[in-house]
């Protein structure tokens, strides 16, 4: 009997031991992709009209000074950040750019957000986000068709 | 316990940026709209002088003319320029009134060019020259003198 009740006390202290579990979580890394490119549509201006068009993060378009925005075609660039649901994200805008024809320039500045600049990825895991921006004609401006691109980052 | 990898640089996504700048619509006057002259009363009758956009004075109802008082009449010509192969439309004003020594004439027509109509196209040079001619309403025993008045046309991309 004494063999017996020394089996009983060891099985009771091996399942006293507690588990140990060892777990490494890889962050999935943030990633930012384009859905839509800005476009300011058409607008008469140059040859002594100048003025400013303002694209905003709604797709909205206004204008100052006495150029003349024309037409229905116009966008807001729209971007979606991907990345693990609760980690920060930071995103950068350029101050300015300049978009081209030829020789010829126009200046887009004024960027704007549709969401905070810094801020929290939402639980799903994506965060969509649209920007515009202000483009400014001078009175000499070369009636063309300008072009060009501006590169957003998120960490 | 969990160990979390941090991205040491950043994501970057690039978008494109389209502007197109067009040249702005410039209208300008080169001749004015001339009716001549003409002769109402004869029948006591109201009627019409017409200047057509190759300057021909022609008259209606009650209003009488010669080759030699129509002379004179010319259609209005403008220059309207802006961006090549575009497309505008042109607005006449409702009516347009003269006035003299006599009882106001109105303008009720406006008849621009054939061609051109009350929507143009630019060609390569962005300039299009463009003839109106009108038709003038006369009263009857309309007064004699000299009336005058401004025509207003307007031009818009559409």
């Amino acid at each position: 009997m004494p063999e017996k009740s020394h089996l009983l006390l060891r099985i009771a202290t091996l399942s006293a031991l507690p588990m140990l579990v060892a777990t490494v979580v890889f962050a999935a890394p943030t990633a930012v992709t384009k859905d839509q490119d800005l476009n300011f549509g058409k607008i008469a201006g140059g040859g002594g009209y100048s003025g400013t068009v303002t694209v905003s993060t709604s797709g909205v378009r206004s204008f100052t000074g006495n150029i003349t925005p024309l037409g229905t075609s116009f966008a807001s660039a729209r971007f979606t950040i991907t990345g693990n649901a609760g980690k920060a994200y930071i995103i950068t805008l350029p101050t300015n750019f300049v978009i081209n024809a030829g020789p010829d320039q126009l200046t887009i500045s004024a960027l704007t957000s549709s969401i905070p600049l810094t801020g929290a990825i939402p639980a799903g895991g994506v965060l969509p986000f649209a920007v515009g921006a202000t483009l400014t004609i001078s009175n000499a401006q070369t009636n063309s068709m300008y072009s060009g691109t501006f590169t957003v980052s998120v960490k | 316990m969990a160990a979390d990898l941090r991205q040491s640089h950043a994501a970057t996504a690039q978008a494109v940026t389209n502007a197109t700048v067009v040249l702005p619509l410039t209208i300008t006057k080169t001749v004015n709209l001339n009716f001549g002259k003409f002769m109402s009363g004869a029948a006591a009758a109201a009627g019409t002088v017409v200047v057509g956009t190759d300057n021909a004075q022609s008259v209606t109802g009650g209003v009488t003319t010669t080759a030699g008082l129509g002379a004179t009449a010319t259609a209005a010509t403008f220059t309207v320029t802006g961006e090549p192969s575009s497309t505008y439309a042109l607005t006449y004003p409702a009516q347009t009134a003269l006035t003299g020594t006599g009882s106001p004439m109105t303008i009720s027509t406006f008849s621009p060019a054939v061609d051109v109509g009350s929507v143009g196209t630019f060609d390569g040079t962005g300039t299009q020259e463009l003839i109106v001619g009108a038709t003038l309403n006369v009263g009857a025993n309309q007064t004699a003198g000299s009336y005058t008045g401004t025509l207003d046309v307007a031009v818009n991309y559409n």
